[in-house]
């Protein structure tokens, strides 16, 4: 039975001057039109994106309050593409070469009007291609890439995070192969930060012993590498996704996908009301009379005082 | 009936020859030796490799039987001088060394701190312990194997083989119970262990949970020993900074955040370099990061950036710690502002876990200047 996954992406974009109006009694809440939260939806069936939604199609609550939503044409906002690359030692050779064709087969998936940026990692973090929209100095920034050197993971993935969250729709698509021996951050910090962020991710994690259907085969047919497993935590938080690759073909498609999956959103707007301002928002999306798979974040984050 | 004469003569002679070959093993095993002591070391290290496994170990039993010879009778004449053992250590510690290297074109991982990839150490190491173990009986001897078992144990750790380390380590103060530096290389190889230990999840399955279970009871058990070798490191030497450092984070790692800041900020009253200082600043501000004081973060992690300007993990725990503080800008602006300097050093924290690297070839290059006669 198809199953009804009610998370959602969420964007907090404060739109007007003025502070909330809060009761003397009551916790903050938002005040109308001052604030508005977008909503970044994927809606698929059988692996299939369904298109054609109408903001009826779309039932949205903030916090349990149901909201009422419009659709936003996702056009209209511009997306920021952060590609993060491990070029850690283990990475040498034919894997930085698939690595190098899935990032170019990536960015000729975006749009004329996306922005895009590189991050790569070793134990270091380097920025060799700040975001742009011409697809030229990254496709050079590609081929430029050298391998060496120990995993900071997480510490990169916090960077390309807060990097990317200037913007209105930011997507982060991160390869690695290793596990984090380098990081100053942990795991727990960065299921924490992420789902406050903008940001979408993505993970893409090389890995040995995957079936013709995509499976991972494991050697004990049950426990997933700890590594694995707070990636894939981290950014299904996001309202994103674990893609694991073995091959060249893998990587490539892995990625093409993630790019063709962000031309597939529906953008949903809302100005919350009735809720407490501050803190986290548990946002739940279901479709009304459709049957489909509806993924994106679990929520978005009110830092007390904005 | 008598056997023949020329049976007879035919058997002194072999055991003549056998006596003669034998004294040859010896004579040559020494002569590299000595090779290396007169600071030929390329030679040796190029001649001892065409020695036998046999030969080797009978030369090590034959030091062992002649040196229990003197044990047993000091006062007694001796037939000559003792051989170079400073020498055969460091001879076969080089040569060890040497043939743990394995070619770029084998590596896979990244596991180690040092870019080369090193296998871990094999039996020539394994030979060189034993003499070292040797000069430990002897007070003159004391100190340079105390250094050898320091140095090969570090050696060990960098390479990623921790369990070998915690050989070399234990071996070490089996002789040196009460030794600051090897008490705190003991802590810092547990406390890297214990680190690189996964940690158990709630949310994982059932069928999991006991895995994941023995597996963070392992971590924690490694961490309740490094805070023992650590605390005895500091009972022998209570002014090393770098020791109230290690402790104070295996401390907070431990969930014991007052102690743990008690011990750094120690620590930090004592620092005198600029590396450990940076370390403790950034480790202080983490704890407070941790009980919720942000502010107090935000300041120790700039205090931090002010020793190690370019340092990464500074820049990272700053820009976080701001988020916290609800400051996104201000958390771009220490990123962006670190992408826009020039190429970082090595960040002192990347080095943190895998021993103290400048040190360790310190020590080697001491103990090699010292085998020499």
């Amino acid at each position: 039975m198809m199953r009804w996954a009610s998370t959602c992406r969420v964007m907090l974009v404060l739109v007007a001057a003025g502070a909330p109006v809060v009761l003397p009694q009551s916790p903050p809440t938002f005040s109308v039109a001052v604030e508005t939260v977008y909503a970044d939806v994927s809606v698929s069936r059988d692996g299939q994106p369904v298109s054609g939604l109408t903001a009826e199609a779309f039932e949205l609550k903030d916090n349990g309050v149901r909201q009422q939503v419009e659709l936003v044409d996702a056009e209209a906002l511009p997306l920021l593409a952060v590609l993060v690359f491990d070029t850690s030692r283990s990475t040498a050779g034919a894997k930085l070469l698939a690595l190098q064709a899935a990032g170019s087969a990536f960015l000729d998936s975006l749009r004329p009007t996306d922005r895009v940026s590189l991050v790569t990692f070793s134990e270091e973090i380097a920025w060799p291609a700040p975001p742009t929209a011409d697809k030229t100095p990254v496709r050079a920034a590609l081929a430029k890439l050298r391998t060496g050197g120990a995993t900071s993971v997480l510490d990169a993935l916090y960077t390309a995070i807060t990097l990317s969250d200037s913007g209105p729709r930011a997507l982060v698509a991160l390869f690695t192969d290793g596990a984090d021996n380098m990081s100053w951050l942990d795991e727990e910090q960065l299921r924490v930060f992420a789902p406050r962020s903008n940001a979408l991710v993505h993970v893409v994690g090389w890995r040995a012993g995957i079936d013709a259907t995509g499976a991972v085969v494991r050697p004990d047919g049950t426990m997933e590498p700890v590594q694995v497993r707070g990636l894939r935590g981290i950014a299904e938080a996001t309202g994103g996704r674990f893609w694991e690759a073995d091959s060249p073909d893998r990587l490539r498609a892995a990625f093409t996908a993630i790019a063709d999956s962000m031309g597939h959103r529906y953008l949903l707007r809302y100005e919350p009301t009735g809720v407490k301002r501050d803190g986290w928002h548990r946002i739940e999306v279901r479709l009304r009379g459709t049957k489909a798979n509806v993924q994106a974040r679990p929520g978005y984050w009110v830092a007390r005082g904005r | 009936m008598k056997p023949p004469r020329f049976l007879a003569a035919a058997l002194l002679a072999a055991i003549a020859s056998h006596a003669a070959a034998a004294d040859a093993h010896v004579s040559e095993y020494w002569e590299i030796v000595r090779l290396y002591a007169r600071g030929e070391r390329a030679r040796a290290l190029a001649q001892v490799g065409t020695l036998t496994d046999a030969n080797v170990e009978r030369r090590l039993a034959d030091v062992r039987d002649e040196l229990d010879e003197i044990a047993r009778c000091p006062a007694c004449p001796r037939a000559g001088r003792l051989p170079p053992l400073r020498a055969a250590v460091m001879l076969h510690a080089d040569s060890d060394e040497l043939k743990r290297r394995v070619p770029s074109a084998a590596a896979t991982g990244d596991l180690t701190f040092t870019e080369e990839r090193l296998s871990c150490p094999g039996r020539d190491a394994w030979i060189a312990g034993q003499y070292a173990g040797l000069l430990a009986r002897w007070p003159e001897g004391r100190d340079f194997a105390r250094r050898f078992f320091l140095s090969i144990a570090l050696h060990s750790q960098q390479a990623g083989c921790l369990q070998d380390a915690l050989r070399w380590l234990h071996d070490g103060l089996r002789r040196f119970p009460h030794d600051a530096d090897l008490n705190f290389a003991l802590g810092s190889v547990l406390e890297q262990d214990a680190t690189a230990r996964p940690v158990m999840r709630q949310e994982q399955a059932f069928g999991q949970r006991t895995r994941a279970f023995a597996s963070e009871e392992a971590r924690k058990q490694r961490y309740r020993e490094a805070r023992g070798s650590f605390t005895e490191a500091l009972s022998a030497d209570p002014g090393s900074a770098r020791t109230r450092l290690h402790l104070g984070r295996v401390l907070w790692r431990m969930g014991e955040p007052g102690p743990a800041l008690e011990q750094l900020e120690q620590g930090l009253m004592g620092a005198q370099d600029t590396t450990l200082r940076y370390l403790v600043q950034l480790f202080i501000g983490r704890v407070h990061e941790d009980a919720e004081r942000i502010d107090v973060a935000v300041a120790y992690y700039r205090q931090a950036l002010e020793l190690e300007p370019t340092a990464q993990s500074a820049t990272i725990a700053l820009s976080h710690a701001l988020q916290l503080a609800g400051d996104n800008s201000g958390a771009r602006q220490a990123l962006a502002a670190a992408s826009a300097r020039s190429p970082s050093a090595r960040d002192p924290y990347w080095s943190y876990l895998w021993g103290d690297v400048p040190h360790v070839e310190t020590l080697c290059n001491r103990l090699r200047a010292e085998s020499l006669e």
